[in-house]
């Protein structure tokens, strides 16, 4: 049970006949205790006459997922299944992190029928929100004093991870279909895989000419090229400890997801296969054999709920995973943090594995207060500041090196660049028919 | 009607329950109030009588042996504190019973004496224990005070109080009377002296008063608890006190004092206390309206906030904190040659000596002062560590704006 502010103010209010039967005959002690023993009653009737918090059916409609900064509706269904008309304040007990608009929401419900509660869930954090219980203030009918009880309702929302790179996809695919010799410009297409041959149009470049075709036809005849298709692409995503460290306000991780999620988005437009793992020491998810929007839909369902895990990655076990998916050539793409050469020994001890199989490019987020730490040199903190940033940057560069003298591609950028940085690298790769 | 969906699962226990489970508390803690009540209840007063003469103080200086001897005796002892209730005691018993007075505080009035004198006139017997020279002069005719007694251990009676006869000597008295001058001997001839206590002074005198008697008794320590059972003290007061039925202990408390300045406490309206304590029951009520909790608390894992750049700053702090400037000029140097070797299109593998060549080149500087710069010079201090820093910065941007894009 709970009180109301009704009766505080009903308990101050005792001051009013305490004062005027005191003032006349003293016997303010006495109109004290009669007033107490009458505040006393009236909550115990109300308590008495309040429907039962317990006696409730609970229902809830609840989408399955929403994007991260996007917008969910959460209805609750309550039916009074009492004798008694319930006044009541309730209170869903979401996550914090779910964002809901309002913790307590007010409702009345004759006794045998049902009130819809509706309250929306606005999440600023990914992965799973959840909510256990509910709880129901039932007030009676003076408003003094009011039941309560907690009543098991399991909830929960899946958070999705954003995919603000998905701007960038209307550009990329533009320039996927210039090279599939699509779009309506001019040029030859700079597929490299023999797609068909058709009559010469003026405009043509000539080069595409077939001279052995035209011969044998009575018409000029071109080739034309389309890109490679049907290629695979491997995403390596690492969960280890390196990706929980925050650069601009967003972890290293989800960066990552960014990226693999614009360039899975491109890839299965261009007729490519992918493959999304997420490893640290054990698999943490994997997304295999889906193509086209249902890629994207497994990939950010299996993303959502994957935090960090604050262990070392343990790289040994990548070239297995990769050749467990596919035997064919693949672009592999590790998105993982170049930091130092100590911390990613492992990985440049297996890069060398994967390069004589694959094509392999290695993404890795660039911290934008480092490299801006460089040229700030006004007083003594900051040019050792500026001295540790280059310290940074030349331990970062070293292991590039190494990993590009292994075969492996390398890209960095802040937050912001990293995903259109690496989907121009992969229709580069594709142009160059290096896939 | 359509079918009534099934309750949800309640976590919160009924109130049953809670009771059930809690029941060993609530029984400790009732049979503590139980206990707490009862030992205050049965210790007989809660605050202890220290008052000299009061039959409630069990102490050397009180009289409750003197009144539990006299009740045993048969006799109504009755205590009285103020006026009225002396008064209303007295006409109970009607208007014949004895009367103690004594008010070493001096709370009675004249008027208030001559109230009491006015009893002992209706009949009743008036014992006033070591009265001040005020209740002399209303309450007894020609009594004055005649000081200390004299130092003697015992005190012979030396009269025909039949009281005093009995007792024959009693333990020495604390203040002696005598009457008040020559007239005064020949108008109350009628007054009872006992217990001499040399010049012409008296520990006990005893006069009537219409139709009763005023008894002024000097050797109040006769009553105290301490002294009762020395000599023939006992058979004194019992044969003075024991006179009648009814005995009204008088001895006049603070609601007889009518004082010309009130108390703080007097002023107080009446209500001033219940009105805090409604106000203390209204914090009280406000507590639980906010304190009162909606339901069990959220748990959820929050992340761990770490800042990637945090191994940079601590790098710098070390770098700064150790003055390791020979090691920051270093680290700022690698990456200086490095962003030149870029700018000018030189092959990675590039040495030193190449570089600054190309940059002097390009600068239009001597190859050894850029060397210098690049290279040669060994920072002594932090101030020649930002000279240097500056002048790497300079000779970027020199070759930067020198270099076209």
């Amino acid at each position: 049970m709970t009180v109301t502010g009704r009766l505080v103010a009903l308990v101050a209010l005792g001051v009013v006949p305490v004062v005027l039967i005191g003032e006349f005959y003293d016997r303010a002690l006495e109109a004290l205790l009669a007033w107490i023993v009458l505040v006393v009653v009236l909550v115990v009737i109300d308590l008495v006459a309040a429907a039962s918090p317990r006696r409730l059916g609970v229902d809830r409609t609840l989408p399955a997922r929403v994007r991260l900064g996007d917008t969910a509706t959460s209805t609750l269904y309550l039916t009074n299944t009492g004798r008694r008309m319930l006044r009541a304040v309730v209170r869903d007990a979401w996550q914090p992190s779910a964002g809901a608009s309002t913790a307590r929401l007010p409702v009345t419900i004759p006794a045998g029928e049902r009130r819809a509660l509706t309250l929306t869930l606005t999440p600023f954090r990914r992965g799973e929100r959840r909510t256990e219980r509910i709880t129901v203030r039932s007030l009676g009918p003076l408003g003094l004093a009011a039941r309560q009880a907690t009543l098991t309702a399991p909830g929960r929302i899946r958070v999705l991870p954003p995919f603000n790179a998905r701007k960038h996809l209307p550009s990329r695919l533009a320039r996927l279909r210039e090279l599939d010799g699509r779009a309506s410009v001019m040029i030859r297409g700079q597929g490299t895989e023999f797609d068909s041959l058709r009559e010469y149009v003026r405009g043509d470049d000539v080069r595409s000419i077939d001279w052995r075709a035209t011969a044998r036809h009575s018409d000029v005849m071109v080739r034309t090229w389309r890109p490679e298709r049907d290629r695979r692409v491997v995403i390596v995503i690492d969960t280890g400890r390196t990706q929980a460290a925050r650069i601009d306000d967003e972890p290293r991780i989800d960066t990552a997801f960014e990226s693999a999620l614009l360039l899975a988005a491109l890839a299965t437009r261009a007729g490519d296969r992918v493959d999304v793992i997420l490893y640290d020491r054990r698999l943490r998810g994997r997304v295999h054999g889906a193509s086209g929007p249902e890629l994207l839909s497994r990939m950010v369902d299996v993303m959502a709920p994957i935090d960090p895990d604050l262990i070392e990655m343990d790289w040994t076990a990548v070239p297995g995973l990769v050749r467990q998916g596919t035997t064919q050539r693949s672009l592999v793409v590790l998105a993982t943090a170049i930091d130092s050469p100590g911390i990613s020994r492992e990985l440049m001890a297996i890069v060398p594995q994967l390069t004589r199989d694959h094509t392999v490019v290695v993404s890795s987020v660039t911290d934008p207060d480092v490299t801006a730490g460089v040229h700030h040199r006004g007083d003594r903190e900051e040019v050792y500041r500026a001295a540790a940033a280059e310290r940074a940057l030349l331990d970062a560069a070293r292991v590039t090196t190494v990993l590009k003298r292994f075969g492996a591609d390398v890209i960095t950028g802040s937050p912001a660049e990293l995903p259109p940085a690496l989907a121009d690298r992969y229709i580069a790769l594709k142009a160059a028919g290096r896939l | 009607m359509s079918i009534a969906p099934a309750e949800a699962i309640t976590e919160t226990p009924r109130l049953r329950t809670t009771l059930r489970r809690r029941l060993f508390w609530i029984a400790a803690i009732v049979l503590a109030i139980l206990g707490a009540l009862f030992t205050v209840f049965s210790s007989a007063s809660g605050i202890p009588d220290g008052e000299r003469f009061s039959i409630g103080n069990a102490g050397a200086t009180g009289s409750r042996a003197v009144a539990e001897v006299l009740r045993q005796q048969g006799v109504d002892v009755v205590e009285a504190t103020t006026l009225d209730e002396a008064r209303s005691a007295v006409e109970e018993a009607g208007g014949r019973a004895g009367i103690l007075f004594s008010d070493a505080s001096g709370y009675l009035d004249d008027d208030g004496r001559d109230a009491v004198r006015a009893l002992a006139e209706g009949g009743a017997d008036l014992v006033l224990v070591e009265p001040g020279s005020d209740e002399l002069e209303s309450m007894a005719d020609g009594i004055a005070n005649a000081g200390a007694a004299a130092d003697d251990s015992t005190v012979g009676a030396g009269c025909a109080l039949p009281a005093a006869e009995r007792a024959g000597t009693i333990s020495q008295p604390s203040w002696a009377y005598r009457l008040l001058d020559a007239d005064a001997e020949a108008t109350r001839a009628d007054t009872v002296r006992c217990f001499p206590a040399g010049d012409d002074s008296y520990s006990l005198l005893q006069q009537p008063a219409g139709a009763g008697t005023v008894t002024v008794l000097g050797a109040g320590d006769a009553l105290t608890n301490d002294s009762v059972a020395l000599q023939g003290n006992a058979a004194l007061v019992l044969g003075l006190l024991g006179t009648h039925e009814t005995l009204v202990w008088y001895q006049p408390g603070y609601e007889d004092f009518d004082g010309a300045t009130p108390t703080l406490g007097e002023l107080t309206p009446g209500w001033v206390t219940p009105v805090i304590l409604v106000l203390l029951l209204t914090t009280v009520a406000a507590g639980i309206w906010r304190g009162r909790r909606f339901g069990p608390v959220v748990v959820e894992n929050l992340p761990v906030t770490v800042r990637a750049s945090e191994t940079m700053e601590g790098r710098a702090r070390l770098y700064a904190r150790q003055s390791a400037h020979g090691r920051a000029l270093d680290a700022l140097r690698i990456g200086t040659i490095s962003r030149l070797t870029t700018a000018l299109n030189l092959p990675r593998y590039a040495d030193v000596v190449e570089v600054s060549r190309s940059v002097a080149n390009s600068t239009g500087r001597g190859v050894d002062e850029v060397y210098d710069i690049l290279v040669g010079a060994v920072p002594r201090s932090e101030r020649e560590l930002l000279d240097y820093s500056d002048r790497l910065l300079v000779l970027e941007q020199q070759v930067a704006a020198n270099t076209p894009r």
